[in-house]
């Protein structure tokens, strides 16, 4: 999909939420949707007029050649001369890109989805392990070794130092009878 | 007053304090010597250690990181010509230039004694703008604050990279999470799908861990790699040169200071604007315009400066008027309202010991992030070979490990994670992060100021509040001139086309 059609996509998107948010506003009480509404009013109009802008206009905004310019920690792009070679410009490269996304929210779904079952720090450990070896930057006891010890330093930040009250997670009941 | 700043100072000489800075240091200057992570991914993680310790000892450790982040962003700009983040760009064009030439050591010298001279200045003018703000913020009123918090949202979407309806947008959405939950002002619970978990709202750290650490570690994962490649000459100077240099051109420094605070007091103007403006004002200044871009010293001199001048500048607002110059200032605001600091007119009244144990932290991070960072600067200039392998799971399960112990939810790490994916895609596409979360903490004070205006005043109360009603026209204003100034410019570009 061309990056235009990416675009619309995520405005598609965005007017849904803008519709639903305003929907859901008309039913609370004069005064609770007083700034909502408006608001999200607004944004609906300053997005359809983006929608408009972005397909009426012949090329790519500038800034919009790739998908990174450059990491820069803070959400700002960098210029072109500072950055990286721009990644994703070729119909190839955007669909390496879309299934390294897809792999990136896979990764972090299953993160979460380990915290769920068992709890952050067991999820931690077979997170960092798992994802050590697997990415072949370790060998298998290297990454267990590893991911351990890193728990541990966690485990003592959080849960001796902050006094964190641990989540043993939903698998707990199922462990605890075995 | 003078009570205030030994209070403030008293605050900081507890061991807990004094350890929280140093730690705070060296993390910001670990963090944000490694490409790919940056300050605002530090400040993110450092959240959720803002319960349970002193105030003093959490503001060291989170204003201790942050002024470190500042610098350390540099020395990334000036060793590897990868600017740690937007506002070092300006250091590339001389800096990197030095270091191929074999100086280094004078370049980092230069750059961490003008940042330092830089942030003590912004300390000092965040110290004595108080007495002049503290009878300006009492007179102002609910409607006044209203137009205070409306205009810094309006010159944040203004001002910000890319195009001006993406950062609205932005700021729109930013807005209407955090009306997620029971409404303060009615009691009504609002967009909460009957779920008991929303009806407390979003908490903002988990937000902010995921937009910006999260995004920030699936963006490293798409892109792969990270290439940093280090051209250096044979070294043939030392720190001590850039040391001199900075104090043989200390008027530069003043004026690149100045720059600094005033472009800190704007909302959303930003240090990366900051920095160019610096290095464009030292080159239109200089004798010898063309030794710049080939490694003139002045060039890494006037930006770090102003870096370093900018944060104090960028306090001030945030403190007094609860409005945050930029993200890593909306981090910040975040972190003081979970630490039960509420900026306002109080801050400047009964919180005052609170600003200057801030100014203290200024002052004793920037002294520390120049010690610190030259010595240990060697062992920096190696961390960004760090591989993303390595990096990938063990910055997310601190941030995943954060955004749980936050609240000690577990639904929290869903939010994160959820926050992650909207960051990462929000920024992709270039609607900004700084607004949508400027737009989160602006949210409370335009309702809460509206609803307060409109019982006080009336429905009409723009216009029986002289001081509202030339606000709103001032917001009007430095709303639509930046527009009006670009479509000209587009125009005249086109006919000379």
């Amino acid at each position: 999909m061309s990056r235009r059609g990416q675009e619309n996509v995520l405005a598609a998107v965005l007017l849904c939420v803008f519709g639903g948010y305003i929907a859901m506003s008309l039913g609370f009480g004069p005064r609770a949707r007083f700034v909502p509404l408006p608001i999200a009013a607004a944004g609906l109009a300053c997005l359809v007029a983006q929608v408009v802008r972005q397909n009426l206009r012949r090329d790519d905004e500038p800034g919009d050649a790739g998908p990174f310019t450059a990491f820069d920690g803070s959400g700002d792009a960098l210029p072109a001369q500072a950055a990286a070679a721009p990644v994703g410009q070729t119909q190839d490269g955007l669909r390496s890109t879309g299934r390294r996304e897809l792999a990136a929210i896979g990764i972090v779904a299953l993160f979460v989805g380990l915290n769920t079952a068992l709890g952050p720090v067991p999820a931690a450990f077979l997170f960092c392990a798992g994802y050590l070896s697997l990415s072949r930057h370790y060998a298998v006891w290297k990454a267990v070794v590893f991911a351990g010890v890193f728990v541990t330093v966690i485990y003592l930040l959080f849960v001796v130092g902050l006094e964190v009250q641990l989540y043993h997670g939903l698998l707990e009941p199922l462990i605890e009878r075995f | 007053m003078l009570e205030a700043i030994g209070a403030g100072l008293a605050a900081l000489a507890t061991p807990q304090a004094a350890l929280f800075l140093v730690i705070g240091v060296v993390f910001g200057l670990a963090v944000c010597t490694m490409p790919g992570l940056g300050g605002i991914v530090a400040m993110a993680l450092l959240l959720p250690f803002t319960y349970g310790y002193e105030p003093g000892a959490t503001l060291a450790l989170l204003l201790g990181a942050h002024i470190a982040t500042i610098w350390g962003s540099s020395v990334t700009s000036i060793l590897f010509n990868v600017p740690g983040a937007a506002k070092s760009l300006a250091l590339v064009f001389d800096g990197h230039p030095m270091t191929q030439q074999g100086q280094a050591g004078r370049a980092l010298g230069a750059s961490a004694t003008a940042a330092l001279l830089g942030g003590v200045i912004g300390a000092v003018f965040l110290a004595f703008s108080i007495p002049i703000v503290r009878p300006v913020m009492l007179a102002l009123g609910p409607s006044e604050y209203l137009m205070l918090a409306l205009w810094g949202l309006t010159l944040i979407a203004t001002f910000s990279e890319g195009s001006l309806l993406k950062g609205l947008v932005a700021t729109a959405l930013g807005i209407m999470v955090a009306f997620v939950g029971m409404d303060p002002i009615t009691g009504t619970p609002r967009f909460w799908f009957g779920n008991v978990y929303l009806l407390d709202g979003v908490s903002f750290p988990v937000a902010m861990i995921g937009l910006f650490a999260v995004a920030q570690m699936i963006k490293l994962f798409v892109k792969g790699k990270i290439s940093v490649k280090r051209i250096a000459g044979e070294e043939r100077s030392s720190v001590l040169d850039g040391i001199k240099d900075t104090l043989r051109h200390w008027w530069l420094v003043v004026r690149s200071s100045l720059l600094g605070l005033w472009i800190g007091v704007l909302p959303g103007v930003g240090a990366s604007v900051g920095g160019i403006a610096a290095y464009a004002h030292a080159r239109q200044t200089s004798k010898t315009p063309e030794r710049f871009g080939k490694g003139a010293v002045e060039g890494v001199i006037a930006p770090d400066a102003t870096l370093g001048a900018n944060e104090g500048g960028g306090l001030m607002p945030t403190l007094a008027f609860g409005i945050p110059g930029g993200e890593s200032m909306a981090i910040l605001l975040t972190a003081f309202l979970s630490m039960g600091i509420v900026p306002g007119p109080q801050m400047l009244t009964s919180g005052l010991d609170i600003v200057f144990t801030m100014v203290w932290v200024i002052v004793f991070a920037n002294v520390l992030t120049t010690l610190l960072g030259l010595s240990l600067a060697p062992q920096l200039a190696r961390l960004p070979m760090m591989n993303p392998n390595l990096m990938i799971p063990v910055v997310l399960s601190v941030c995943l490990f954060g955004a749980f112990a936050a609240r000690g939810l577990v639904v929290d790490v869903g939010v994160a994670a959820l926050f992650g994916v909207a960051g990462y895609f929000l920024d992709k596409y270039h609607y900004s992060r700084a607004n949508f979360v400027i737009g989160m903490v602006l949210a409370d004070m335009i309702e809460r100021n509206l609803h307060i205006s409109l019982s006080l005043y009336g429905p009409a109360f723009v216009f029986t509040r002289p001081v509202t009603l030339a606000m709103l026209l001032v917001m009007a204003v430095t709303t639509a001139l930046p527009v009006m100034r670009r479509r000209l410019r587009t125009r005249a570009e086109a006919r000379v086309g």
